[in-house]
């Protein structure tokens, strides 16, 4: 596999930053450490072996000791000054500090969240320097209404690997039960997900941490774990199998459609406006976003769900003139 | 001649030739000198090269020095400075590493850029073991996964850069409510993430005042222009004020009537519950923005009526007689406002 030019520049620096600090160390351990096959650890010894600077006489190179690592022990002899140059970079010092942040803004309303924002509270400050504060460069602040109970026995089941069920509003504001077995939480976007196998579909769902009512674990085990899946990063888990394609042609003020809801296609109009394609895995949220964005909305595609919206809207008014 | 010199080797050699070097070395020392550029290639070749090994050594953390020998272009000679402190390990403790790990490594697959990726390594030799983040997690205090994503990577990766360089930056923006596409030429400041999205906060050069720009908006590449250390970056509670309109403000609260068994993820939050004669709910909710609370309303059809505030009920309104008009095919639309 071609590695990018960066990553193995990192790891072979890296290598002997550790090694002069630890002085020897197995391949094995290197390895794990690094997470790379013992192989490419060999070859990133076998290269840093013959770097030196110009001259290529023996004093000018890299140094391990030939008889150790004849045992599998990995020791420095001579690491030209390059350890000594080993810092963090202030773009990895950014992204350090941004998964801080966000570490910090997703645990902030769990229970025991106080030692660990302490913890990550002097890591930023240690991390910043005169010239730049590293800890401000990248803020979190998220809305989540996660009851804080429901957070905590979902751990409780986690750990112990068992099955929970739960009370849970759907998209369409129906409320259902369902026994699932829990595979990983996920934050989207300041929302917190709980990726499952859900016993009454057969298939793997996603649910909304802020929409589960109640939580329960159950006595029996799982069947399935995370790692029995192969699921995407980011919020391409699409579950469920799309019913119909519905096109909306919206006013500029709706980008935030095309801009949190993925769509098949978009097509923008001389007038300002544009449409977006979107498939629909179930019609009351259809319904939902329609009311919730009528704004934004000139036309719709098929016209039986803008009639069907409209139906609604007017059932809702109604309630306002009494 | 032996194996081909890969890059990697090549950029080792040059990296410890520059920091070995006791006078700075002009491009010609360098491609005389230096393993791996010693092959017959031309010289525009070698200049694309060595521009791109330059890069790379600054990337990988070298402070790369160039000296200017005698005024002439040619004579330029490089060094690499050995930091006198290493820069920003010298206070991290084993606390802050770990820490630290686990918050990179529960980010690595959806952060954006690759630097987490290179610090994550940088973690590792500095001695971060693997399983002190698993008994955390154990312990019940931490997430499992955390996924993130910008649908911009390369937007993030530009205003980190200029934000930790202060260069300053230009790109193709599309206003908010107009639709149309300007050209901006900002100070970045800070990078803002909301429920609503990832936003830069900067200084707009041309209009002179501080903006907000949602990173889905931002339509094409963003260039780095102009010197390093260009501005200065105000303190934070300057940023903070700027940030103010996508930073949660005063908590109101709403009076609302639920049918019986609706608005289940209302009522989940509501902190107050109680039961009327005619079977419904009143609940008591809070909310921070009146748009965004009017609009998940709106959402919920004939299964909520907002009581108060009067500012909201009205806005719901607007919503749902927007809606109903929709059904209406004699309108097209355009006389509705928005």
């Amino acid at each position: 596999m071609a590695e990018s030019n960066p990553e193995r520049l990192v790891r072979l620096l890296g290598l002997l930053a550790y090694l002069d600090r630890v002085s020897e160390a197995s391949l094995d351990e290197l390895a794990a450490r690094f997470d790379v096959p013992v192989e490419q650890i060999r070859a990133d010894i076998d290269l840093l072996w013959v770097s030196g600077r110009p001259g290529g006489q023996h004093q000018d190179l890299i140094d391990f000791d030939a008889f150790a690592i004849d045992d599998g022990i990995v020791r420095l002899e001579q690491g030209q000054g390059l350890p000594q140059t080993f810092r963090l970079t202030d773009r990895e010092s950014i992204a350090l500090a941004a998964c801080l942040q966000a570490l910090r803004a997703a645990s902030e309303r769990d229970p025991h969240a106080e030692a660990v924002t302490a913890l990550i509270d002097d890591a930023l400050e240690h991390l910043s320097d005169d010239e730049l504060n590293i800890a401000d460069v990248v803020d979190f602040a998220w809305q989540d209404s996660v009851n804080p109970a429901v957070i905590e026995t979902l751990q409780q089941a986690l750990r112990e690997h068992r099955r929970v069920r739960i009370d849970y509003i759907d998209a369409g504001d129906r409320q259902l039960q369902r026994v699932i077995e829990p595979l990983q939480v996920r934050h989207l976007e300041g929302r917190r997900y709980l990726d499952s196998w859900c016993l009454t579909a057969q298939d793997l769902r996603r649910f909304r941490l802020d929409r589960i009512q109640r939580i329960q674990v159950l006595a029996d085990p799982v069947t399935h774990t995370v790692s029995d899946f192969d699921l995407p990063d980011g919020n391409a888990l699409v579950l469920g199998s799309p019913m119909a394609s519905v096109r909306l042609r919206l006013r500029n003020s709706g980008r935030v459609i095309p801009e949190t809801i993925p769509y098949t296609w978009l097509e923008e109009h001389d007038d300002d406006s544009f449409t977006v394609e979107l498939q629909i895995t179930n019609l009351d949220w259809l319904r939902r976003l329609i009311l919730e964005n009528a704004d934004h909305i000139i036309a719709i595609t098929p016209p039986e769900v803008a009639e069907a919206a409209a139906t609604q809207a007017t059932a809702a008014l109604t309630q306002y003139s009494l | 001649m032996a194996a081909r010199i890969t890059p990697s080797e090549r950029l080792l050699s040059l990296a410890l030739a520059l920091l070995h070097t006791t006078v700075p070395m002009t491009k010609r020392d360098i491609r005389r000198h230096v393993t791996g550029y010693d092959a017959d290639v031309n010289d525009n070749a070698f200049d694309r090269m060595f521009e791109r090994d330059k890069q790379l050594l600054r990337e990988l953390g070298f402070t790369l020095v160039t000296i200017g020998t005698d005024g002439h272009g040619e004579e330029i000679g490089y060094r690499v400075e050995v930091p006198n402190e290493t820069t920003r390990l010298r206070e991290l403790t084993a606390t802050d590493i770990t820490v630290m790990g686990i918050a990179a490594n529960l980010w690595r697959a959806a952060a954006p850029g690759r630097d987490i990726t290179t610090a994550l390594i940088k973690l590792r030799a500095l001695g971060l073991g693997g399983d002190t983040d698993a008994s955390m997690l154990a312990a019940g205090l931490l997430p499992d996964s955390v996924a993130l994503s910008t649908d911009n990577d390369p937007a993030y990766e530009a205003f980190t850069e200029a934000i930790s360089t202060r260069r300053a930056v230009k790109f193709e923006y599309r206003g908010r409510f107009s639709g149309e596409l300007t050209r901006r030429h900002v100070q970045p400041w800070r990078i803002a993430v909301r429920t609503s999205g990832w936003y830069l906060v900067g200084h707009d050069v041309d209009r002179d005042d501080t903006r907000l720009f949602h990173f889905e908006r931002i339509v094409k590449k963003v260039q780095l222009v102009g010197p390093e250390g260009a501005y200065t970056i105000p303190a934070a509670q300057i940023i903070d004020e700027a940030a103010q309109s996508i930073s949660a403000r005063t908590v109101s609260v709403a009076t609302l009537i639920a049918k019986q068994g609706r608005a289940g993820e209302l009522r989940n939050r509501a902190t107050a519950i109680a039961p009327l004669d005619n079977g419904r709910d009143q609940l008591e909710v809070e909310f921070t923005h009146l748009d965004v609370f009017a609009r998940q309303i709106a959402g919920y059809g004939d299964a909520l009526v907002v009581i108060e505030p009067a500012e909201l009920r009205d806005r719901v309104i607007d919503l749902l007689s927007q809606a109903c008009a929709l059904g209406d095919p004699e309108t097209d639309g355009k006389e509705r406002h928005g």
